[in-house]
């Protein structure tokens, strides 16, 4: 046997007290009648199907509260990239519409940011994946952890990663991704790859009018590309 | 003699087989019928003409992993029937087994075990 916790009182406990009172009442003022008997019996059943109504109640939220917990539990998992931990793509489209459809009803622009791994082909084919691994994980944990609270954080796909900053502007842009590109450079491998550090290049966009998403995401890619060209480990932002 | 009863599971009843000679009563699986009380109201039936009979201990091992309503007041009326069948001094336990990454379903089952005198084995499998 396990032993139980007790829990919050039922409200019922008021009215079993009520209906004690007023048995108590019937049995005083109607001593001699033969039909108290059958009351008892019927008071008491009542009080056990009240009691018992209760518990199913409880059990049934019990029950239903696991099944939420559940429920978010899976929806996390299918939101999140299972190697870095951020969300994936499917993850990020749902914080991205959010976003896109507050621009159209308020106005508020937000930021978005490509963010590549710089010649992470190499570091994978010449140190093999679990060296890419690890960059991978490496970068996302640096990144997130320079982001503000309510920025959301995407593996994109392969080496890329998508950001989106909402309640930003072209200077808050600029600052971030300056800070991100820091924040990377000259991280260092672990000892079997000696001499390999890594670096970034970020491209960013400022969303300042309702236009398809997948726009905003390329513009956000060809400033990515710009800041390659420009020579990596740097950022470069969409006019 | 009774008949053992066995019961399929499907997609929203639990799998059923009660076995009048071991005294082993099992229920597995979800239990979400459509009608409830419709699909326990033979089950009920069956385990009350058993324990009117049974001389051997009776084990009802139950290992559920969601339950509606319905069902939760079906078990809960079939506790009952094992606890009055305990209480007359035969013997009478229940096994609740429930799913290690469900830990909540933990404090359901203590929920269940209150208020009952019949010895109700809670047990975590992996």
């Amino acid at each position: 046997m396990t032993e139980h916790k007790p829990h919050e009182p039922d409200p019922s406990r008021f009215e079993e007290k009520e209906l004690e009172q007023r048995l108590e009442r019937v049995f005083r003022e109607h001593e001699d009648n033969p039909l108290l008997e059958e009351i008892e019996w019927l008071a008491g059943k009542y009080l056990r199907l009240e009691r018992k109504l209760h518990k199913i109640t409880r059990i049934s939220d019990k029950v239903q509260a696991q099944v939420m917990e559940l429920n978010t539990r899976l929806g996390n998992l299918a939101a999140t990239d299972q190697l870095t931990g951020l969300l994936n793509r499917r993850g990020m489209y749902e914080h991205l519409e959010a976003e896109m459809s507050r621009l159209s009803r308020d106005g508020a622009p937000f930021g978005l940011m490509v963010i590549d791994i710089d010649y992470f082909k190499r570091i994978n084919d010449s140190h093999g994946h679990a060296l890419g691994d690890w960059a991978l994980q490496t970068v996302a944990q640096t990144l997130q952890s320079r982001c503000r609270s309510y920025d959301s954080c995407s593996r994109w796909g392969g080496e890329e990663f998508l950001f989106l900053l909402p309640g930003s502007s072209r200077d808050t842009l600029a600052q971030i991704a300056q800070k991100l590109v820091e924040a990377v450079r000259g991280i260092a491998a672990p000892a079997e790859a000696p001499g390999l550090t890594l670096s970034i290049s970020v491209g960013g966009y400022l969303c300042q009018a309702a236009e398809p998403l997948q726009q905003s995401i390329q513009k956000a890619d060809d400033a990515m590309y710009q800041a390659k060209q420009e020579g990596r480990d740097g950022y470069a932002l969409h006019e | 003699m009774m008949e053992r009863l066995i019961r399929d599971a499907s997609k929203a009843s639990p799998a059923i087989d009660f076995d009048p000679v071991s005294g082993v009563l099992r229920m597995q699986g979800e239990s979400y019928p459509e009608n409830t009380f419709e699909f326990f109201r033979p089950i009920m039936a069956w385990l009350r003409d058993y324990l009117a009979q049974a001389a051997a201990p009776v084990s009802m091992e139950l290992e559920l992993s969601y339950l509606n309503t319905g069902s939760i007041k079906c078990l809960m009326d079939m506790f009952d029937l094992l606890d009055a069948h305990h209480q007359e001094g035969k013997a009478a336990r229940i096994v609740w087994r429930y799913h290690a990454n469900n830990p909540r379903a933990l404090e359901t089952a203590e929920e269940f075990a209150e208020d009952l005198s019949l010895p109700f084995l809670i047990e975590q499998h992996p």
